[in-house]
């Protein structure tokens, strides 16, 4: 048996808020849930932590029914959104809260606290009152409180939803490492997909209560198996299309030929062109049988590593790519020529009825 | 806000206390203390000669005490359920626990005896049953009848200061503690006790004080054994005029309360928290599982028994005529039988009561908000001080302050002896510290980085407090008005002793009724009761209504 | 119920516009407690032949509102102050805040009333303060009700007295001295500590031991109570269905019950001295005293004035009351209250 196992969970509130849900997680690794807001990824995990009892469904944890267990017998681990720090004590108590309920002697709990400080960086803070720190300390005491006493799962909800953008990207990583180190089972729940993808082992994606896809952050980008998970991840160039011959997919550009096409024929599909699948070619005639398209540049946006352009083609269709920043690609207006690679390309099976894609 | 303009806040409740309390309290104490004739201290000596006062001080003292640790230990959990949960009736139920609060002690008395007495309702039945010979509860002038009557008082004080503070806490908090391995008990002793500390101090402060200077309640039911410095200070006063040895059990009363003040002040500064910004009040938990439901229906029904028996035996007695059950006494209420001038049409009393209440609640509320802004942004010495001073008419004899006031009240522009703004400003001053006690934990639990927010976008200091201290003080101000409200429909205070013209209010008619014999008189003393806690009833969901709806409290 | 909150409300705004208008008339003020009350129609006699309104302010009990008067006597509140009784008379008189005033109506008033000789203080109305007893409740038992206060320390009587703490209660204070007068300053405690121990009920106030503890009341268990010799007729007068005979009888016997005397007087420092003294004329008159019985459950000082029905046909007065004198009385309070609390209570 898995680690964490979970079966059929359901839970309702005024409306269903968890619906059916399985999944299995193993030791050490990382899973994220990822979602927009009201998808029901913060009801599982509260779930899995024992904060709300589910209508229907089981929960395994080490091969054991945990499911009606209390919170304070689970030996999870939380962090939450809010931090909940208590306010009345200051950083050494708040992170030495959990080994005292461990009941541990006093030189035991001082050792661990100063130990997990340390890690986490706040030895300088220990003393400090928790409305003094700023956010980002705070985030970090809320970590260090939930690892001290050792859980064997940790869950972690939105926890950098409340700090600024440089912090965030430092923190997750730092966060990723400190959970590897101690090999640290966690779910770690957010809606920002970068989030998702710099953390976690697996994702979940979720929607409306339930499952949509669970994969590795690759598979998840590469081959994203809905229109939802595709729209939820950003992607942009979604056309709707149908499978013909030899591999081919007949679109509003063209037939295009994606280099793994093996779905069957004759099916509806929607095939994504990832972002950083076009290059600026010169000199070439379009050809939409090699990936080859040409048109209007309506958008044209520098972020740095790449240019991204929004290009409408002929039959009017809009398609946005990030192009390698070595070619500066033609001005707002001007007439553009890309090579779309065919490896990534993705088949999403799908259909995407409407015509306009942003 | 600066400080120095900051002490223009504490200007106007200042000025207020120092016409109307400490200006008649040093006349009638020069007036007391002043040599008279040749027997300048005869009576003070006595005060110091037995043993006698000083029992009766310990008494007064331990018997406060009691009643306080009982009420809060019966209320918490009421607290709790308010907090917490969300449930239909709620705000009804909320609005009758405060209508005890209002009613006067005869009648107080008079419901319990009803209840509780040897040949009261519960007796009676009991006695029926089981057919014994003697009453089950021989509880009249023993010490458990009249601490009884004091957690019927005081229930709602601790109800709404601590409930409503409970509801403000961090949601997360407990949450997290759970995660940390914490079991309920912990997580109750731990976190929420301390987080509560300021709300549950302020309330048994307040019920202490109420405790200890209580008259009526440990009279009646206690009985003349059992005597407080209150009722002392009350004999000497009126019965013996033998004034020194009254302003000294005064003295001895004041001094003795605000020593205890000014220790429970400092405490406060010391546990008040300031909430962290990020953190959001719990909403009420939406479905209720069985256990919840389990937990809820227990301490309603609880209270609901403790509170609410007692105000049924006094509408079932308004309502038991001698020709069987019917509206004999209420429609007796509006016939003059006599044609006396002194009939008190129960509009007319309503009307007056109202009147004054709302008067005093408005007095109380302006100053009240005044003195807790002042005081929760104050730094530690004016503030220690100047808390409990604002205090100080709560526990003040209500004799002593009575007499002050003929004594000083009398030349323009203070001639306000026989005016009828006088109940009011006497009311107003006793319930000023209620107001002060409900608004200053809430506003000093608001954390100042939500301000240093709203100054960074751009609001003026007028706009942050509107946008940030108002909305949270809102709720507080609601809390202290309630009690306002009730404190002056009850007439507590120097009010019995303030002469007034012809502005009788109910408490006033229903000792009037009961002051005769007749089953009449008695009889509309209860419907006159009823209507009492009727008026207050209606006068607190009115005034619930001006509440924010945040579903909360 | 909404016809006449309209209605009423208009009478409301229909009076204070009167007494806006009415602001004219000079303003006579009646210092009094608060169980003061006399008709409508009386008063209203009063305030058209004499071109005045008449304000009157209560507050507290007799002892209370006396007080007041001493301690505003350098700037008195009202011109007329009604209710010091004989028990209070001596500190009234000592603390020298009324002005004589000899009325022609006290011609008509008995002389055995008239405790003041220097008339600062005129006899307006008296009752007498004595046990009252629980008729229905000795009949139903089958024993006999008692008839002096001796009987109340007999066993049979155990656990059936209920008496008010002098130390806070009118006719408690009453009922006291009415022991002091009647067993003498050295007997009187024999009498209470025999009292005491036959499980006589210390109550606070006569509403607690009429209401609370009198078996008139409804859980009461003592049909025996210090009361007014006109309870009796008060309690038909306001009952609720018709009573044939009074449900309580007065006690008496001679030298059992305490008369209690009130007084009105002129405050000095009136400015309507005049007026004051027409009130005052007014009180001692026809009308007013007439009028009392039915609305304090008092006797009128003038014997010659008509009593109502329900008076004459349940009330007696006490023949041989008990009597002290107002300086006895003044000299002596403090001393029996202590030594009463120390015999009784402790």
């Amino acid at each position: 048996m898995a680690f964490l196992e979970i079966d059929n969970l359901g839970k309702s509130f005024d409306r269903p808020a968890v619906r059916d849900i399985s999944l299995k997680l193993e030791q050490g690794r990382i899973l994220c849930l990822l979602g927009p807001s009201g998808c029901g990824k913060t009801t599982l995990l509260r779930l899995i932590a024992g904060l709300e009892q589910p209508d229907q469904g089981k929960i395994f944890f080490e091969g054991r029914d945990v499911t009606r267990k209390p919170v304070h017998l689970r030996k999870f681990g939380m962090m939450f959104q809010e931090f909940a720090l208590f306010p009345h004590k200051n950083v050494f108590d708040n992170v030495a809260f959990g080994l005292q309920m461990l009941n541990l002697d006093d030189a035991r709990v001082e050792k661990q606290t100063l130990a997990m400080l340390d890690l986490t960086g706040l030895t300088e803070l220990k003393q400090r009152n928790v409305a003094e720190l700023s956010g980002g300390e705070r985030q970090r005491v809320a970590l260090a409180r939930s690892l001290a006493p050792r859980p064997r799962l940790l869950m972690l909800d939105e926890p950098l939803g409340s700090l600024d953008r440089a912090l965030r990207e430092r923190l997750l990583l730092e966060i990723r490492s400190i959970l590897k180190e101690l090999q640290m089972t966690a779910i770690f729940v957010t809606h920002d997909q970068s989030e998702a993808f710099s953390v976690a082992d697996d994702i979940v994606v979720m929607n409306q209560g339930q499952v949509v896809q669970k994969d590795t952050p690759e598979s998840l980008y590469m081959r994203p198996e809905s229109l939802f998970v595709a729209r939820f991840l950003g992607f942009k160039n979604l056309l709707p299309g149908s499978i013909v011959e030899a591999g081919g997919i007949k679109t509003a550009l063209g037939t295009l030929y994606p280099a793994h096409a093996d779905v069957a024929e004759g099916k509806k599909v929607t095939l994504l062109l990832r972002p950083e699948s076009a290059r600026l070619v010169r000199g070439r005639e379009p050809d939409v049988a090699l990936g080859i398209i040409a048109g209007r540049v309506v958008g044209r946006l520098f972020i740095g590593q790449s240019y991204r352009v929004r290009v409408v083609t002929e039959n009017d269709t809009e398609l946005t790519f990030d192009l390698p920043n070595l070619q500066p690609p033609p001005p707002v207006g001007g007439e553009i020529v890309l090579q779309i690679n065919p490896e990534m390309m993705s088949l999403i099976p799908d259909f995407c009825t409407s015509r306009r894609l942003s | 806000m600066k400080q120095r303009s900051r002490y223009f806040l504490i200007i106007p409740p200042l000025i207020f206390m120092g016409l109307f309390y400490f200006y008649p309290l040093a006349s009638i104490f020069s007036l007391s203390f002043a040599p008279q004739d040749n027997t300048p201290f005869k009576g003070v000596e006595k005060l110091f000669s037995s043993t006698y006062y000083v029992r009766v001080l310990w008494f007064t003292t331990w018997q406060a005490a009691l009643s306080t640790l009982l009420t809060l230990v019966l209320a918490l959990p009421v607290a709790f359920v308010f907090a917490r949960y969300t449930f239909r009736g709620k705000d009804l139920l909320l609005s009758l626990t405060t209508i005890p609060f209002v009613l006067p002690t005869v009648v107080t008395a008079a419901a319990f005896s009803a209840l509780l007495g040897r040949g009261g309702l519960v007796n009676t039945v009991l006695m029926q049953l089981f057919g014994l010979e003697q009453p089950v509860f021989r509880l009249e002038h023993t010490v458990w009848f009249f601490l009884m009557a004091h957690v019927f008082y005081n229930f709602t004080v601790v109800l709404r200061l601590v409930g409503g503070f409970w509801a403000r806490l961090p949601g997360q908090v407990h949450d997290a503690a759970r995660m940390l391995g914490a079991t309920g008990r912990v997580v109750f002793l731990r976190v929420t006790l301390p987080l509560l500390a300021p709300a549950i101090m302020a309330a048994s402060l307040l019920v202490f004080v109420f405790c200890f200077t209580s008259f009526g309640v440990v009279l009646i039911l206690g009985g003349p054994r059992l005597a407080t410095v209150e009722v002392e200070i009350f004999r000497q006063a009126v019965h013996l005029f033998n004034l020194p040895v009254a302003a000294a059990l005064s003295l001895v009363q004041i001094l003795f309360t605000f020593g205890l003040m000014v220790a429970y002040t400092r405490l406060e500064r010391r546990t008040s928290v300031a909430l962290l910004p990020e953190a959001t009040p719990k909403r009420t938990a939406l479905t209720l599982g069985p256990k919840d439901r389990l937990v809820i229906n227990t301490c309603v029904c609880g209270m609901a028994v403790l509170l609410g028996a007692p105000l049924l035996a006094l509408f079932i007695r308004s309502i038991l005529t001698e020709t069987g059950v019917g509206l004999t006494y209420y429609l007796a209420l509006f016939e003059n039988r006599a044609q006396s001038i002194l009939y008190v049409a129960p509009a007319v009393a309503i009307l007056n009561s109202i009147g004054f209440a709302l008067a005093a609640t408005l007095i109380a509320l302006i100053l009240g908000g005044l003195s807790s802004a002042f005081l929760a942004g104050a730094k530690a010495r004016p503030a220690v001080l100047l808390d409990p001073i604002l205090m100080l008419p709560l526990s003040t004899s209500a004799v002593t302050l009575g007499f002050g006031f003929v004594v000083a009240l009398d030349e323009p522009p203070l001639n306000l002896r026989s005016s009828w703004v006088l109940p009011a400003i006497a009311h107003a001053l006793v319930a000023l510290p209620f107001v002060i006690r409900s608004v200053l934990p809430a506003w000093r639990s608001i954390p100042q980085s939500l301000r240093e927010a709203a100054v960074m976008l751009g609001a003026s200091p007028w706009r942050v407090w509107f946008a940030v201290d108002w909305p949270i003080l809102r709720r507080a101000l609601m809390v202290g008005a309630v009690f306002a409200f009730a404190i002056s429909m009850g007439e507590f205070g120097a009010t019995v002793f303030v002469a007034r013209p012809q502005t009788p209010t109910l408490p006033l008619a229903i000792y009037r009724y009961l002051s005769h014999p007749g089953s009449l008189n008695y009889g509309q003393a209860m419907a006159m009761s009823c209507l009492l806690m009727l008026t207050t009833g209606i006068g607190f969901g009115l005034l619930e209504k001006l509440r924010p709806a945040s579903g909360n409290f | 119920m909404k016809l006449k909150t309209i209605a009423i409300m208009l009478t409301l705004i229909g009076l204070t516009l009167h007494g806006q208008a009415a602001e004219k008339k000079p303003v006579l003020t009646l210092m009094t407690h608060d169980s003061f009350a006399v008709g409508k129609e009386v008063l209203a006699q009063f305030e058209r032949q004499q071109g005045v309104t008449l304000k009157i302010i209560k507050s507290g009990d007799a002892g209370a509102v006396l007080n007041q008067a001493i301690l505003s006597k350098a700037n008195p509140l009202a011109d007329v102050f009604y209710g010091v009784d004989n028990t209070f008379m001596s500190r009234a008189l000592k603390a020298g805040i009324f002005m004589a005033y000899a009325s022609p109506q006290l011609k008509r008033i008995p002389d055995d009333l008239k405790l003041d000789p220097g008339n600062r203080l005129l006899p307006v109305s008296y009752g007498d303060v004595c046990l009252n007893y629980d008729r229905k409740w000795f009949v139903d038992k089958g024993i006999e009700p008692p008839q002096d206060l001796d009987d109340l320390l007999k066993p049979a009587y155990k656990s059936l007295t209920v008496v008010q703490n002098p130390a806070i209660s009118s006719p408690g204070m009453a009922f006291l001295l009415a022991t002091v007068g009647r067993y003498g300053q050295s007997g009187y405690l024999n009498f209470w500590q025999q009292l005491r121990a036959n499980d006589a009920y210390i109550a606070n106030g006569w509403t607690d031991a009429y209401y609370g503890q009198f078996t008139r009341a409804k859980g009461g268990t003592r049909p025996i109570v210090v009361s007014y010799a006109s309870s009796p007729s008060a309690e038909v007068f306001y009952s609720e269905t018709k009573l044939d005979d009074a449900p309580t009888v007065a006690i008496l016997a001679p030298q059992t019950a305490f008369r209690q005397i009130e007084f009105v007087g002129i405050l000095k420092g009136t400015r309507q001295q005049e007026l004051a003294a027409k009130l005052v004329d007014f009180m001692l008159d026809y009308s007013f005293q007439q009028d009392i019985p039915l609305h304090m459950w008092v006797f009128p000082a003038n014997p010659t004035v008509p009593l109502p029905d329900v008076f004459i046909k349940y009330t007696r007065q006490a023949d041989n009351p008990v009597m002290l004198t107002p300086e006895a009385i003044e000299a002596g309070r403090e001393k029996w209250l202590e030594e009463w609390t120390e015999t009784v209570l402790r």
